[in-house]
């Protein structure tokens, strides 16, 4: 398994149980889904819907786990425990943005993994 | 063992398809999956083995139903299929909760989760053929005690028949001539 800076696909690769192609329809899954619902999120900041960034994040903590993004992974229960319980909203907005940009870092290591998958 | 029927329900397209993709390598299991409680109540019919359902649901769709919703609702419309509550969260209220109504276990969706799963559906579907062959030889049992009362019956209704009436013969029938009685002959 190639080493990464901002993620590590050890556990992706052993839930693949060797399956290249369960690896790269997880890879794009999460490529196509997690800027739409980190997107979401600053919508819900701007409406104040916490509960609601409480639930995506909650997802997203799945999601950042398959792709070995731990720090990311702490974000997604923070934002959650913030949401879901209307507390620190302030924190919130700041969080999303740290999260964006660390997916943004993540998305350039994942295409290229993608990309050695496909060969 | 016999093919098992699991339905998978989660609101979560990453988790569904990995946890279809792990289960799946196992040859017994049939695998169905699910995004909503709603769907998975409509399924209800094809009666599923195990339905292995998310708590939070709802998290998301805050209209949708919760976990513990769908649980209720399985239990009231078919009692018998096993469920395992699969949550996000170590949490002690998440796992009383699905305990109380209903659930065969509580599963934190950690790294060992599938492992825990797989090894819990294996004990349940084991649960279910040994009940399934302990409720055969109830009925072999039954069967065989309804046999031996009816014989016993029988036996005691022929035994009536023969000692008591033949001791005390119909009043109404021919008295017999005393010298075609045996032993009195000359």
């Amino acid at each position: 398994m190639a080493k990464y800076q901002y993620i590590d696909l050890n556990y992706l690769n052993d839930l693949s149980l060797g399956s290249k192609d369960f690896m790269q329809d997880i890879i794009t899954s999460f490529i196509k889904t997690t800027p739409d619902s980190i997107a979401k999120m600053k919508e819900c900041v701007n409406t104040e819907d916490w509960q609601q960034v409480g639930g995506i994040a909650h997802k997203l903590k799945t999601s950042f786990s398959f792709m070995g993004m731990d720090s990311m992974v702490e974000v997604s229960k923070v934002l959650q425990d913030y949401g879901l319980n209307a507390k620190e909203t302030n924190k919130i907005a700041a969080l999303i943005e740290q999260m964006d940009k660390a997916y943004v870092l993540a998305e350039e290591e994942l295409k290229k993994e993608l990309l050695q998958l496909q060969n | 063992m016999a093919n098992t029927l699991i339905y998978l329900v989660d609101d979560d397209e990453l988790y569904l398809k990995t946890a279809h993709h792990n289960l799946g390598q196992n040859k017994g299991f049939t695998i169905k999956t699910f995004m909503s409680g709603e769907e998975v109540l409509k399924a209800l019919s094809k009666k599923p083995d195990i339905i292995i359902l998310d708590y939070f649901l709802d998290s998301e769709k805050p209209n949708a139903m919760s976990g513990i919703k769908v649980l209720q609702e399985i239990k009231q419309i078919a009692p018998d299929v096993e469920v395992l509550m699969l949550s996000g969260q170590e949490d002690i209220d998440v796992a009383v909760n699905s305990v109380k109504y209903g659930a065969v276990d509580y599963i934190v969706k950690n790294k060992s989760a599938f492992i825990r799963v797989q090894n819990d559906i294996k004990r349940i579907m084991k649960g279910k053929e040994k009940d399934k062959d302990n409720a055969g030889f109830r009925k072999f049992v039954i069967t065989l005690v309804a046999f031996l009362i009816l014989l016993i019956i029988f036996l005691i209704i022929y035994a009536i028949d023969h000692t008591v009436f033949g001791l005390f013969p119909d009043p109404g029938a021919p008295i017999k001539d005393p010298n075609e009685l045996p032993g009195l002959s000359h």
